[in-house]
């Protein structure tokens, strides 16, 4: 699977009661660098993007890449509202993830426990089913499979989330209350009789959220424990409309017609920018136009980039996007060269089965389960097989991903079947 | 992870592949920390000669991507009027608006940004059920698939066996 990053992605909401909020978050991105907008722009065919992804697109082909309508780059309007919704989103982003996860967390342990105590009698009363935010439909009856399930959804939660061997031993050292503040209330909280505000932390009777809510700034109170939520970190910089007016300070750069240039006089431009100027003419002029892109949406933003910290991301592109241009005087249709192809392709063509089975082993391992702990190695072969991660998603009509439900049988199984089907034609 | 814009979108279109994997398609990078070259797999769709087949191939990335589209490339034999006999996908999606090598697709069946990789892989598959005949990659393909359907499922399903390690007895 996907290894741990920081990276947000609206993936994160999957597998929490506020999985909705993956479309919002798609919704609030852009469609060519698949991340939150940075410094939105509008084209002249109301698409948006960020500034330095349409520049780039433009400066490539002259068309907007969803609806491929010519545009120029010096039709480029701000899209303020767009700006201010994801700078809003953003600030509540991390803090909101962080209650939807606790509370998927809470779920899960609640429902641990209450498998606890299956087949014991007890005289403890069984907590009852939130109606509300349902994660998991009913835990399977093997561990690692939920385990794994689980972690595939968000790769935070599943560091923290205690094995099911573990809370089985501990589930009958919980009293009611600890169960109770578990899963209903994640984190520490005072027993003054008050709630908190989800959004501010605050504490009030629990008739008073709601009237609050309408006003509630969403700035963490000092005394809550969240100190660290983003939003006391970040200061509210909302965008004021009173910084509308882009930034007269820097001079957009101009483009330049390139054919119009010997290779000598170009290369006294780039000097002249202050910018690398080595390489063949087709790399300096493609180092000028990332220059120019760069330079220019750092212009359109709101909090523009000092000349070196531009020039940081000009070497980031010269050590990808630059050094492909200027090996890649080949032909097109090469594949990468750090990929032996031809070799891998040899080395495997007479072996399907093989293959699939390499690659489903591959699935597997970026796959979070540890079979550490398992018996013998045909159990765990046989419990990856029931893992397989790359099925259907099971997805129930209120949109909730079911990681509980029996998957799409494995590609061998597939194969064994028209294996069969093939020997009977056969024969 | 790297800092590129590629790299990181990459990794963006793999969270959701992962999460949401599309039906009969798989697809992730060979090397995550590497995540320019994937790896795919594409069941034969239903009710075509393709059906019961898992088609393996490599997707390579450039390192503009996604201004420019990955390459494809089939990594088992494959007899189908748009695939290259080196394995190599043609298909008007991996053809950037400006070029057009067949003359005739219209540039909004083509590249841009905004495609994906799912989108690549949804139109790979609907190309199996669907060869599109003019200018293709394999002419005898084409041929036998015009002029004698019965012939051209034949040998499609034998690359399928063949493929999954099985002779067929005549
Ligand atoms: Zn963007
Ligand atoms: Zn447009
Ligand atoms: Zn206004």
């Amino acid at each position: 699977m996907p290894s741990n990053s920081e990276v947000p992605d609206p993936t994160d909401w999957v597998g929490t009661p506020l999985s909705s909020l993956s479309s919002l978050e798609s919704a609030l991105q852009c469609h060519v660098c698949k991340e939150l907008f940075t410094t939105p722009m509008i084209t002249s065919c109301s698409h948006t993007f960020c500034s330095l992804c349409i520049r780039r697109c433009l400066s490539q082909d002259g068309r907007c890449p969803a609806c491929r309508s010519g545009d120029q780059e010096s039709k480029l309007r701000r899209n303020w509202a767009m700006e201010e919704c994801v700078n809003v989103y953003e600030k509540q982003r991390e803090h909101l993830l962080k209650i939807a996860r606790s509370i998927a967390e809470g779920t899960k342990s609640k429902e641990m426990d209450d498998r606890a105590l299956e087949g014991r009698p007890s005289k403890r009363r069984r907590i009852q089913q939130p109606n509300g935010p349902k994660v998991v439909s009913e835990l399977p009856t093997r561990s690692t499979r939920s385990k794994s399930r689980m972690a595939l959804q968000t790769t935070q939660e599943s560091e923290r989330q205690p094995s099911v061997e573990d809370s089985e031993d501990a589930g009958s050292q919980y009293s009611d209350e600890d169960l109770v503040s578990m899963t209903e209330n994640p984190l520490p909280e005072p027993a003054d009789g008050l709630v908190a505000c989800p959004m501010c932390g605050s504490r009030m009777k629990e008739e008073e959220v709601f009237p609050h809510l309408d006003q509630c700034s969403g700035e963490l109170r000092s005394s809550t424990p969240q100190k660290d939520s983003p939003a006391n970190r970040k200061q509210s910089t909302s965008v004021a409309y009173s910084v509308q007016s882009p930034s007269k300070a820097r001079q957009r750069l101009g483009a330049l017609n390139y054919s119009l240039l010997t290779e000598t006089a170009l290369r006294k431009k780039l000097a002249e920018i202050g910018i690398p100027s080595h390489g063949p003419k087709a790399l300096m002029q493609r180092r000028h136009m990332e220059w120019m892109n760069l330079w220019n949406a750092s212009c359109d933003s709101s909090h523009p980039h000092t000349k070196r910290e531009l020039l940081r991301e000009l070497e980031i592109w010269e050590r990808t996007q630059g050094r492909q241009i200027a090996n890649a005087q080949g032909p097109a249709g090469v594949m990468a060269k750090d990929f032996d192809v031809e070799g891998w392709t040899r080395s495997n063509k007479d072996d399907f089965a093989d293959l699939i089975r390499k690659a489903r082993k591959k699935a597997h391992k970026r796959g979070p389960s540890e079979l550490k702990h398992e018996g013998s190695e045909r159990e765990a072969a046989r419990k990856l097989d029931s893992l397989e991660p790359v099925a259907d998603p099971h997805r129930s009509s209120n949109g909730v991903v079911d990681l509980t439900s029996p998957a799409k049988p494995p590609l061998e199984q597939q194969q064994h079947s028209q294996g069969s089907q093939i020997n009977s034609v056969a024969a | 992870m790297a800092s590129d814009v590629a790299s990181k979108r990459l990794w963006h279109e793999y969270r959701l592949l992962y999460s949401h994997p599309p039906e009969g398609i798989l697809a992730y990078p060979i090397d995550e920390a590497k995540p320019f070259v994937w790896e795919a797999f594409i069941d034969g769709p239903k009710d075509t000669p393709f059906e019961g087949g898992v088609f393996p191939a490599i997707l390579d990335f450039p390192k503009d991507y996604p201004l420019s589209p990955p390459k494809m490339k089939f990594l088992g034999d494959i007899f189908h009027p748009n695939v290259y006999p080196n394995g190599e996908v043609c298909i008007s999606i991996l053809h950037p608006p400006g070029d057009d090598p067949n003359h005739y697709e219209s540039a909004s069946e083509r590249w841009s940004p905004i495609q994906s990789i799912e989108k690549i892989l949804i139109s790979v598959m609907s190309m199996l059920a669907e060869p599109n005949d003019e200018s293709p990659a394999n002419v005898e393909a084409a041929k036998m698939w015009r002029d004698n359907r019965a012939q051209f499922e034949d040998k499609v399903k034998d690359g399928i066996w063949k493929s999954l390690g099985l002779e067929v007895k005549k």
